[in-house]
C-alpha cells in the first residue's frame, strides 16, 4: 500500500496497549533498582491512566450517540466545576468564595470562547455538536485553570506578604483601584506566562498534542496547522479572559467598600 | 475649633482589649502625643484614624464629617497616616512620589516640593532616584515624611517619625513638623514633652 493511501488512524488493539505498557515497566524496574520509591506511584498513575481514559471513551462515545444537548451541556458545567476546584485546589493561600469566583471566571471566559470557536468560526451545527464541544472545551479548560491558577496565587501573595505595599499606596490616599493595580498587573502578568511561553515555541520546539492527533488519524499537515492555530487563539483569549476575571474577582472581595485590604479575608494554607 | 474628633474608639484582637471607649479631639495646630509599652495599640490607634481598619466601635469626624460621609480615599488624604517604616517594594522613592502624583486623590492639590523639603532634613536629591534597599532606615523615614507631608494633609497620623534619625536630622524635622496638626506615636518621653501639647496614654492602664 502506497503511504499516501493512509487517510484514517490504525486501530491500536489491546496487544499494542500492552506493548506500551511494557516501557512503562522498565521505568518501574529502574525506579527498584536505583531505590527511587517511584514504583507505587507509577503504578498508580499508569492504572489512573487507563481507568480514566477508557471510562472518557465510553462517555464520550455515549454522549456522541445520544445527542441531547442538555445532556452536553450538563457535562460541560460539570467539566468547568472540576477546572474551577482544580485551579483553586493547589495554592497555598485562598479567600471565602474563591471557587465560585474560579467557577464564574471559567463560565465565562471558556464558555464565550468555546462557542465562539465551535458555532461563530467553525461553524459547526448544531453549535452544542459534543464532537467539537467537549475536546474543545476541555483543551480550553485545561489551560484556563493554569492561568487562573498560577494568577489568583501570586494576586494573594501579592495582597499578604506585600500588604505593606498597598496599604502605603491606600495611606496616601489612592483608591482600592488606584492601589490594587500593581497587584492585578503582577497576577495577570504571571497567569498569561505558560500560554505565552507555549505559544512563543509552538512548531518550533512542540508539536501541539491535538495537532499530532490529527495528522496521526490523517489530516492533512496544513489542514491541522490551521485548526491548531485557532485552538491557540481561542485558548490564549480564554486565558487571558479567565484569569483577569479571576484576579478582579478576588480584588473585589479582599478589598471592602471602604477601600479597605481586607487581608484578614486570606487563608493560608 | 476641633478639627479632628475620635469618640469611644475600641480594639481587640481575639480576647485582648488594645483599648477601649477611647476619646479625642484635636484642634487646628495641636499636637498629641501617645504613649505607651510596646503591643500596646498605638499603631493600632493610628490605623484606625486612618480608616486603614474598619472601626469596631465609636467614631472619627473630621470637621464634623465621618470617614463614610469624606469617602476614604478623601479621608486619607486628609487625615495622613505615616508608617514607621517603608515596606518592602522595588523602584525608587522616586517613582513612589510619582505614583502618589498620579493618585485622583491628589488631584487639584498642591503638592509642593518634597524633595527640597527633605534636603532640609539633610537627604541629598540624589536619594530619591536610588532603590529603596539601598537606602537606610533613617533615609527611607525622611522619604516617607517628605511624601506623606506632601498634597495638603489636614491632620498628620505620625509612626515614630525619627525612631532611625540622628540627632541633627531629627531636631530638623521636629521643626519642620511644629506647625502641623499631628498625634505623634513615640516611646520617647522627652520627645513627647517637647513636641506635644497634650499626652495619651495607650495600654498598661
Amino acid at each position: 500500500m502506497n503511504p499516501s493511501d493512509v487517510v484514517g488512524p490504525i486501530p491500536l488493539s489491546a496487544w499494542d496497549l500492552a506493548a506500551a505498557a511494557a516501557l512503562i515497566a522498565i521505568n518501574g524496574a529502574l525506579s527498584v533498582w536505583l531505590g527511587l520509591g517511584l514504583e507505587r506511584k507509577l503504578l498508580v498513575a499508569s492504572l489512573r491512566t487507563v481507568v480514566q481514559l477508557v471510562a472518557l471513551g465510553y462517555v464520550l462515545g455515549f454522549v456522541f450517540d445520544v445527542g441531547q444537548p442538555g445532556l452536553v451541556v450538563g457535562i460541560c458545567l460539570a467539566m468547568i466545576v472540576l477546572a474551577a476546584n482544580a485551579s483553586v485546589g493547589r495554592s497555598s493561600r485562598d479567600y471565602r468564595g474563591a471557587r465560585p469566583a474560579s467557577f464564574a471566571a471559567l463560565l465565562v471566559s471558556a464558555g464565550v470562547t468555546t462557542v465562539v470557536g465551535t458555532a461563530g468560526i467553525v461553524g459547526v451545527e448544531p453549535w452544542w455538536e459534543p464532537q467539537y464541544v467537549i475536546p474543545l472545551l476541555g483543551m480550553i479548560l485545561g489551560n484556563s485553570l493554569t492561568g487562573i491558577s498560577l494568577g489568583l496565587d501570586r494576586c494573594l501573595a501579592e495582597l499578604d506578604e506585600g500588604r505593606g505595599r498597598v496599604e502605603l499606596l491606600l495611606a496616601l490616599g489612592a483608591t482600592r483601584w488606584e492601589a490594587a493595580q500593581p497587584v492585578a498587573r503582577e497576577a495577570m502578568r504571571t497567569g498569561m506566562i505558560p500560554i505565552l511561553n507555549t505559544m512563543t515555541v509552538v512548531g518550533l520546539v512542540t508539536i501541539p498534542g491535538m495537532m499530532t492527533g490529527q495528522i496521526l488519524s490523517g489530516t492533512a499537515p496544513v489542514e491541522a496547522a490551521r485548526y491548531q492555530i485557532l485552538i491557540m487563539f481561542l485558548i490564549a483569549s480564554a486565558t487571558a479572559l479567565g484569569t483577569a476575571g479571576a484576579v478582579l474577582l478576588a480584588l473585589r472581595s479582599l478589598f471592602d467598600d471602604a477601600h479597605r485590604l481586607r487581608s484578614d479575608r486570606i487563608r493560608r494554607r | 475649633m476641633t478639627l479632628l474628633a475620635a469618640t469611644d474608639l475600641g480594639q481587640r484582637f481575639g480576647d485582648r482589649v488594645l483599648f477601649e471607649r477611647l476619646s479625642l479631639s484635636l484642634s487646628a495646630g495641636e499636637t498629641v502625643a501617645v504613649q505607651g509599652p510596646s503591643g500596646s495599640g498605638k499603631s493600632t490607634l493610628l490605623r484606625l484614624l486612618a480608616g486603614l481598619d474598619p472601626l469596631p466601635a465609636g467614631e472619627v469626624r473630621l470637621d464634623g464629617r465621618t470617614q463614610a460621609e469624606w469617602g476614604l480615599p478623601a479621608w486619607r488624604s486628609a487625615v495622613r497616616f505615616v508608617p514607621q517604616r517603608v515596606p518592602t517594594m522595588g523602584g525608587t522613592p522616586a517613582e513612589l512620589l510619582a505614583r502618589a502624583r498620579s493618585l485622583k486623590a491628589w488631584a487639584g492639590r498642591e503638592v509642593g516640593d518634597p524633595v527640597a523639603r527633605a534636603e532640609g532634613w539633610l537627604l541629598p536629591r540624589a536619594t530619591w532616584d536610588q532603590p529603596w534597599h539601598e537606602l537606610s532606615g533613617g533615609e527611607q523615614q525622611r522619604v516617607l515624611l517628605a511624601v506623606g507631608l506632601a498634597a495638603e494633609p489636614r491632620v498628620l497620623l505620625l509612626d515614630e517619625p525619627t525612631s532611625a534619625l540622628d540627632g541633627e536630622a531629627a531636631s530638623a524635622v521636629e521643626a519642620e513638623l511644629a506647625a502641623w496638626t499631628k498625634i505623634w506615636v513615640t516611646h520617647d518621653v522627652a520627645q513627647a514633652e517637647r513636641v506635644a501639647d497634650r499626652v495619651i496614654r495607650v495600654g498598661a492602664s
